[in-house]
């Protein structure tokens, strides 16, 4: 009996390290080219964020004018980073699951070449100013079908593995993964059609309506499912434990089902579209609370006592880290999305970008750089070259953004929104109010975006190998061995 | 869960609101049937016709691939969603010298020819839906303080002494700090070219102080900018049926 258990284990560590082997390039790919337009992305925006309060710095220059810089900020850092990270997630989580090794990589690595190019030239464009100024889809109009035929061409391939996966048993990260799969095309595709495709066929102000509902869907239905999945395979693996409660992941997995598409329309409060729209979006944007918590308590319930492993793990900690970035993005959006707030914060500063940055940064990146602490030493056979980077990367992230997300933005939106909707403040007054939340935001970036850049270069290194031969993972605290008594 | 039922599930979940809040408002807003005129309220008959001027698809494209969106709003709210119908000048004019108070919300149709209707990311600049009567009410203003110095009827101020709004427009895109030194507008200098000058200079020159004999003119995408932002006038007359601000006077 024991013998049969030993070499199934050998088999499953056999057929782990084929699947790992066989992702290596494309997943180190798409982690690292991302993290690299992370840092580009970070540091566009401390010139945007500089420029906000400082117009004269970097001069004149065109191409680096704040609306053209503000743009390229966040398509690199959603397109560049965002989609990228979930694109090694997802390919290489859903490979594990199924129990499939890839043997597709070549063609997945060449395609994020192709999807590299276009985020590449799109960038140029935008700040050559042939961007497009709609939110999350700014890039010039020819790079989004390039960049959903290159999404089919990555994605196909992870629905595969899906459909012939071993053992028969769907996880939960199963779940998010397909669900992710499954919306970002209908997403981005009936989006990117009625926004820019048909946009002289359509109706102006709907059009506004339908890109509030896309970079909403893109963030509850794209990166929220796969910084799920991410979470729901790292705690248990992390921990040694089984998820806490199927009762509360499937509530969760439905709620947000249920919930995320109805979200969005909010943003344009006021505008002449119907107002149900807005209202439904306002209450789908309140009630993310319920999968947002359903999530987050069962992953901190199945952490629950293992506090050393939390401190111990790069992986667990940026995991549970992003957790907490769950609810403060879900508690922060109700509160923004009720109509009372919206009055204040719908054209306030941060009112929007530092939801989005909160989402997309303390929620998303830092589940993401759980998944990457996690799989990069696997798929590298290599341990992390230095715990001292991996801390002030948690330890800078962290505060960054709670500082710019919380702070800055959510606070200085109500600070700004006061003076815009208050009759007695003059309106010009409120430029002033700003001051000192956007310099506060370009200190929070720099502080970031230094982080990014030694985490970008760490991982480089980890891709060229040069990570550590040795069986012990590198963690994020040192324990002297306890000598026997002499 | 079967795999079966997941997907069913995932499909009905999403397929629902994107009909509900996507698919079908786009269809139906395609053809909004627009307002008639009720002769018993409005005293006239016929369609509602916004005015609109100035290169608005051209305009609006540059508008929107410099960012101006992310400073600038275009809407007047109604009052459920915010108090911008308070402003002496956001939603119309609230002292305007002929028409009185013409603030009103914004309508589908003020949006005509753009499309994408800029509601705006922030406020960290001006609402721009009214841009274009703020500039021509200024014009007003500044015309009558010249009349006043120079001691003639506002009739009689010679066209050069008359206050120029393209030229301030092109000011303020050229460098917005020359009429403000606050301001967080981003210069355009890129859309201005620099030129000798030759004789009196050219019509269209920004009334800049001359740099070694230097002109700065605007170029294609200044003037196809400048007409879009003049062509703000979001604040004309409404039928009856969608005026929500009854006080308001006629604006024929």
């Amino acid at each position: 009996m024991a013998s049969e258990i030993t070499s199934q284990q050998v088999e499953d560590k056999v057929l782990r390290a084929q699947i790992d082997r066989s992702l290596r390039h494309p997943v180190m790919f798409f982690f690292t080219s991302g993290a690299a337009w992370l840092a580009i992305s970070l540091i566009l925006g401390v010139i945007a964020s500089a420029k906000s309060h400082s117009p004269g710095f970097l001069g004149d220059c065109s191409l680096l004018s704040y609306g053209r810089v503000f743009q390229a900020h966040m398509a690199t850092f959603i397109y560049g980073w965002g989609a990228q990270a979930a694109f090694g997630a997802i390919i290489w989580l859903m490979a594990r699951l199924s129990r499939q090794e890839s043997k597709k990589a070549g063609v997945i690595l060449a395609i994020g070449h192709f999807w590299n190019f276009s985020i590449g030239l799109g960038t140029l464009g935008i700040l050559l100013g042939g961007g497009t100024g709609k939110a999350w889809m700014y890039f010039p109009t020819w790079v989004w079908p390039v960049l959903l035929v290159c999404y089919f061409g990555i994605g196909i391939w992870s629905v595969i593995a899906f459909r012939v996966r071993r053992g028969g048993h769907v996880y939960i990260s199963q779940w998010y993964l397909m669900a992710a799969l499954f919306w970002f095309p209908w997403v981005f595709l009936s989006g990117n059609i009625f926004i820019n495709t048909f946009a002289d066929a359509g109706n102006g102000v709907m059009a506004a309506g339908i890109n509030a509902w896309f970079r909403s869907a893109m963030l509850f239905l794209f990166f929220t499912p796969v910084a799920i999945a991410s979470a729901y395979y790292i705690a248990p693996k992390v921990t040694g434990r089984p998820v806490y409660s199927y009762k509360l992941a499937l509530l969760g997995f439905w709620a947000l089902a249920v919930i995320g598409p109805w979200a969005g329309m909010q943003k344009v409060m006021g505008a002449p579209i119907p107002a149900f729209l807005q209202f439904v979006g306002a209450g789908a944007a309140i009630l993310f609370i319920i999968p947002a918590l359903c999530v987050a308590l069962n992953i901190l319930k199945t952490t629950a006592g293992k506090s050393s492993a939390v401190a111990h793990s790069p992986s667990l900690r940026f995991t549970i880290a992003g957790m907490i970035g769950l609810l403060s993005t879900a508690v922060i959006g109700a509160l923004l999305a009720l109509p009372e707030s919206l009055r204040f914060t719908q054209f306030a500063f941060g009112g929007t970008y530092g939801y989005e940055i909160l989402a997309l940064y303390g929620f998303f990146s830092m589940t993401m750089f759980g998944a990457i602490y996690f799989i990069v030493p696997r798929v590298t056979n290599r341990e992390w070259i230095s715990g001292g980077l991996i801390r002030q990367h948690f330890w800078l992230s962290l505060y960054g953004v709670v500082f710019i997300g919380l702070f800055c933005c959510v606070l200085g939106a109500f600070m700004h929104g006061y003076a815009l909707e208050t009759l007695e403040v003059p309106a010009e007054s409120a430029q002033d109010r700003l001051f000192a939340y956007t310099v506060g935001v370009t200190t929070g970036w720099v502080f970031v975006a230094l982080a990014n850049v030694f985490f970008c270069i760490h991982l480089l290194l980890m891709w060229l190998r040069l990570g550590r031969r040795s069986s012990h993972p590198t963690l994020l605290e040192h324990h002297e061995p306890t000598l026997p008594a002499a | 869960m079967t795999v079966k039922t997941f997907f069913i599930g995932l499909i009905a979940s999403f397929a629902l609101p994107w009909l509900a809040v996507v698919a079908v408002p786009y269809a139906t807003m395609r053809a909004v049937e627009i307002p008639q005129y009720d002769l018993a309220k409005d005293g006239k008959e016929g369609t509602y016709t916004p005015v609109k001027s100035g290169r608005v698809a051209n305009g609006s494209r540059i508008y929107g691939a410099e960012g101006c969106a992310q400073c600038h709003s275009q809407l007047s709210r109604p009052t459920y969603a915010g108090n911008d119908l308070g402003r002496p000048d956001l939603a119309g004019l609230a002292n305007d010298p002929d028409l009185g108070d013409t603030r009103r919300e914004s309508n589908l149709w003020d949006y005509a020819g753009e499309p994408f209707a800029w509601i705006g990311e922030t406020r960290m600049g001006p609402d721009l839906g009214n841009y274009g009567r703020r500039m021509e009410l200024l014009a007003v203003n500044e015309n009558k303080q010249r009349a006043e110095e120079l001691g003639i009827k506002l009739a009689e101020l010679p066209q050069a002494e008359k206050f120029d709004i393209e030229a301030a427009v092109f000011t303020h895109l050229y460098d917005p700090r020359i009429g403000n030194y606050k301001s967080i507008c981003p210069s355009n200098k890129c859309f201005f070219k620099t030129d000798k000058v030759y004789g009196q200079g050219a019509v269209n020159a920004l009334p800049l102080e001359s740099k070694d004999g230097q002109q700065v003119i605007p170029g294609e995408r200044a003037q196809i900018l400048t007409s879009y932002l003049l062509g703000l006038k979001r604040d004309g007359e409404v039928p009856d049926s969608m005026n929500f601000a009854r006080n308001k006077k006629s604006s024929k």
